[in-house]
């Protein structure tokens, strides 16, 4: 009876107009083979992010989709989006 | 009337409207393979699908459309799991953090339910906007905002009442009222400024991806 652990990145996509890479890494629990069990961890890896300490694969994809246009175009947004315009009366 | 040659009356092709069958039909699932999920071609299988019991198939499906035939009654994803909500910093991320986190997300369709209690024991640095990591990233064309849950730790002028998602991001920002009257806008965000440790951010949400 053998117990072993496996580790994937089971899922990579890229979602959006400003290419976030999202990651699910499946990690199950196997004896002798047979999965006993398994759960999902997500995370996200945004345009302009440090993908350095991300596995080759994702580290490949970012250096594709995470072009010099996308990083601007993605902090631009989110700059635009932090202004919160006063409402008249309060 | 009886069927003597290969399908066929004399050798024509006739069709009927009605066929009444006496007897037994034997048929190899199998060859229906165009019809069905390659997971169901095993009579057990197609047996415990239709009388609802439980397997030890699962068949996997693109989709489910229920009460209608377009895209708006399709659900084409579920999945439950865990996430890490990484501090970052609008300006600067914060480093040497230590964080406890219990974070738990389901997945139905384009909403995602999230239960999040996450507090930092320990960081350095981190400058602007406090920021806490989603699970997947906003719909690009909806901002999206609730209230906080439970929460301790906090100074008096820093304590937030709402969190935010703006569109497109992969990102949690908390928010403060204006001051400390209750009636006043909610729209000033936390600053690392004014973070301490064991701040804790603990809140039940939901927020829309865009797939």
């Amino acid at each position: 009876m053998a117990l072993t652990k496996v580790i994937t990145e089971d899922k990579i996509e890229i979602v959006g107009e400003h290419k976030h890479v999202q990651i699910r890494t499946c990690t199950k629990v196997l004896e002798d083979g047979v999965e006993l069990s398994s759960g999902y961890h997500r995370h996200v890896v945004t345009a302009g992010q440090d993908y350095s300490s991300e596995s080759t694969e994702v580290q490949a994809i970012c250096a594709v989709v995470h072009t010099p246009e996308v990083v601007a175009a993605y902090a631009a947004s989110q700059e635009v989006a932090e202004v919160i315009a006063p409402v008249e009366g309060e | 009337m009886s069927i003597k040659q290969n399908g066929g009356v004399f050798g024509r092709n006739p069709t009927f409207n009605d066929v009444v069958i006496e007897g037994t039909i034997t048929a190899d699932l199998a060859t229906a393979g165009a019809l069905m999920d390659s997971e169901l071609t095993n009579i057990a299988a197609v047996k415990a699908l239709d009388q609802g019991v439980a397997t030890t198939d699962s068949p996997e499906f693109a989709g489910i459309k229920l009460g209608g035939s377009g895209a708006d009654n399709t659900i084409s994803d579920f999945e439950t799991g865990n996430w890490t909500p990484t501090f970052t910093g609008s300006s600067a991320d914060p480093t040497s953090v230590s964080q406890f986190v219990d974070a738990r997300y389901t997945k139905v369709g384009r909403a995602v339910h999230c239960v999040l209690h996450t507090y930092m024991s320990a960081f350095t640095g981190g400058s602007g906007d406090v920021r806490v990591a989603l699970p997947f990233a906003s719909n690009s064309g909806t901002k999206q905002s609730g209230a906080m849950g439970r929460r301790a730790g906090w100074t008096a002028t820093a304590a937030p009442s709402a969190w935010d998602i703006q569109a497109s991001a992969s990102y949690l920002t908390l928010l403060t009222a204006d001051s400390a009257d209750a009636r006043d806008n909610v729209n000033i965000t936390n600053q690392y400024s004014t973070l301490t440790t064991y701040d804790e951010v603990y809140i039940s949400f939901t927020y829309f991806t865009g797939s």
